[in-house]
């Protein structure tokens, strides 16, 4: 069963020592929608995705999800085990094989693991974002790029979570390679209908994935609005992205 | 106007020093509470236990045997000087059981270890390996922190008492081939003069000085800044204070073991 989950921050402030690097960000992110956070670097978009992900503390404002209000680690903890999460880096455990990284989750966390159900279910994650089968015992470094970023999605859905979040998922990657992660992205939010928050520079990936976009600029919302509503607006920040 | 100057660089510096005491203190006390609470991860904790131990048995045995060896050469020289020269064996012993095993051993893996942590828990921090730990709900403090803590305080003591008789087999080799000591006379020296309290004081120091390794260079590790400088910044670090805190801890758990 898909369980629908919503998102809303309401006046986020995030400050390290004097320097404010996110200023009051409000947003709301309603079941199967998908947010597409887009921004220069620095503009303060990894940090909103870590602050919704409890791994920054926030200075002042509000993260709700499904409209309980997060506070304290006991509700941060609830909160990612509902979370799918693919890094910029990939984050893959250098030490533990591809089938191990993707079924981390379950395999450490569960009281009697079943070793052989766990592998079989990271082989079938495995297929499920086009990789061959037969790497499931290499580990992460004999991999090329293309193949650790698929790696990184198989983890995030592995545990089937409510909400997935991508952060910079075409970083470092050929454009053929970058499509070809995007239409993967694409395909498993379509198939299974899950609410999606994507952090990218790159506005075609944008533009082809969002229900809602969101434009950050020094720390701050400087746009919002769906991919139509960008393509008309006048926004000179937005019109750069878009011409660049 | 210098004045000013001068007090607030000496109340920064003070702020800087206080909030790394906070933060040295914060990651002890998360240790500590995560360590009673768990969950514990065996499996963990056993590789550590075999990289961490079983991997630094050859450094830790090449160097206490010819610590052994140096020790029974240095000690015959100066012993001739008053016609004490029966007494290497039994100095050999108690010099390598209470202050040259344990110290010897701490200094050689504050170097292995707490350099390999550090530098492990650092390239990870970077990569956002630790990051990742938390969303897939497994506690970087459980997981990475806790087994290489336990591992060190176990390891040090099991290889400081290899150290001790690879030691006492080192001074004994180079006493009997090169000092023309009766193979027995010696053994039965070495035996005569050393007492339980030699040896397990030198394990009780190990113990903390397994603790220190462990607790710091998990906490450089953690406190990794970015980029490859900031792993080699903490590597550095943490050699450097795993090493002074345990000379001096030395000094410490010495005056309290043996100071009566």
């Amino acid at each position: 069963m898909i369980r629908k989950s919503k998102i809303e921050v309401k006046n986020l402030n995030k400050a390290i020592d004097t320097k404010r690097i996110l200023k009051n960000i409000s947003f709301k992110l309603e079941p199967e929608e998908h947010l597409v956070i887009i921004g220069g670097s620095g503009a303060g978009k990894s940090m909103l995705a870590k602050c919704i992900l409890g791994l920054e503390d926030i200075s002042s404002g509000s993260i709700f999800f499904d409209g309980k209000l997060i506070s304290g680690n006991a509700d941060r903890q609830k909160i990612l085990n509902k979370l799918g999460v693919c890094f910029q880096s990939n984050a893959l455990f250098d030490s533990y094989n591809i089938w191990q990284n993707i079924a981390f989750k379950k395999l450490y966390n569960e009281k009697f693991p079943s070793i052989l159900k766990l592998r079989k279910l990271a082989i079938e994650t495995l297929r499920e974002v086009g990789l061959p089968t037969n790497i499931a015992e290499d580990y992460p470094s004999e991999l090329s790029g293309g193949m650790q970023k698929r790696v990184g999605i198989a983890r995030s859905i592995f545990s089937e979570p409510d909400i997935l979040i991508f952060d910079e998922p075409t970083t470092g990657l050929d454009p053929i390679m970058s499509k070809k992660i995007i239409a993967l992205i694409s395909k498993i939010i379509k198939d299974s209908k899950k609410t999606a928050i994507t952090i990218t520079h790159d506005i075609n990936l944008a533009m082809f994935l969002a229900t809602k976009i969101i434009l950050l600029d020094d720390g701050k919302v400087e746009w919002s609005g769906n991919p139509k509503q960008a393509i008309l607006s006048k926004n000179k920040l937005l019109k750069i992205f878009l011409n660049a | 106007m210098k004045i000013i100057l001068y007090v607030a660089l000496i109340g920064n510096t003070l702020l800087i020093f206080m909030s790394k005491i906070g933060i040295f203190s914060r990651f002890t006390w998360k240790i500590l509470s995560y360590a009673l609470t768990g969950p514990f991860y065996a499996k963990a904790f056993f590789n550590q236990l075999v990289q961490i131990g079983f991997m630094s048995l050859p450094v830790v045995g090449l160097t206490a045997i010819f610590t052994g060896a140096a020790l029974a050469l240095q000690i015959y020289s100066g012993g001739t000087r008053f016609n004490a020269e029966s007494v290497v064996p039994s100095i050999v012993a108690i010099g390598i059981c209470r202050e040259l095993g344990p110290v010897l051993c701490g200094l050689i893996m504050s170097g292995r270890v707490a350099s390999s942590i550090s530098a492990e828990i650092g390239t990870m921090k970077v990569t956002e390996q630790i990051d990742a730990l938390y969303t897939l709900n497994s506690n970087p403090y459980n997981f990475l922190i806790i087994p290489r803590v336990f591992a060190c305080v176990i390891s040090l003591p099991l290889l400081t008492l290899t150290g001790d008789i690879l030691g006492i087999l080192g001074g004994f080799l180079v006493g009997v081939s090169t000092l023309e000591f009766n193979p027995s006379n010696y053994l039965l020296n070495t035996i005569k003069f050393l007492e339980l309290a030699d040896v397990v004081s030198g394990l009780i120091k190990a113990s903390f000085f397994g603790l220190i390794i462990g607790v710091l260079g998990t906490f450089h590790g953690l406190n990794t800044t970015v980029g490859a400088r900031g792993v080699g910044k903490a590597t550095i670090n943490s050699v450097v204070w795993s090493s002074i805190t345990i000379l001096a801890a030395n000094y410490i758990l010495t005056e309290a073991l043996f100071n009566k």
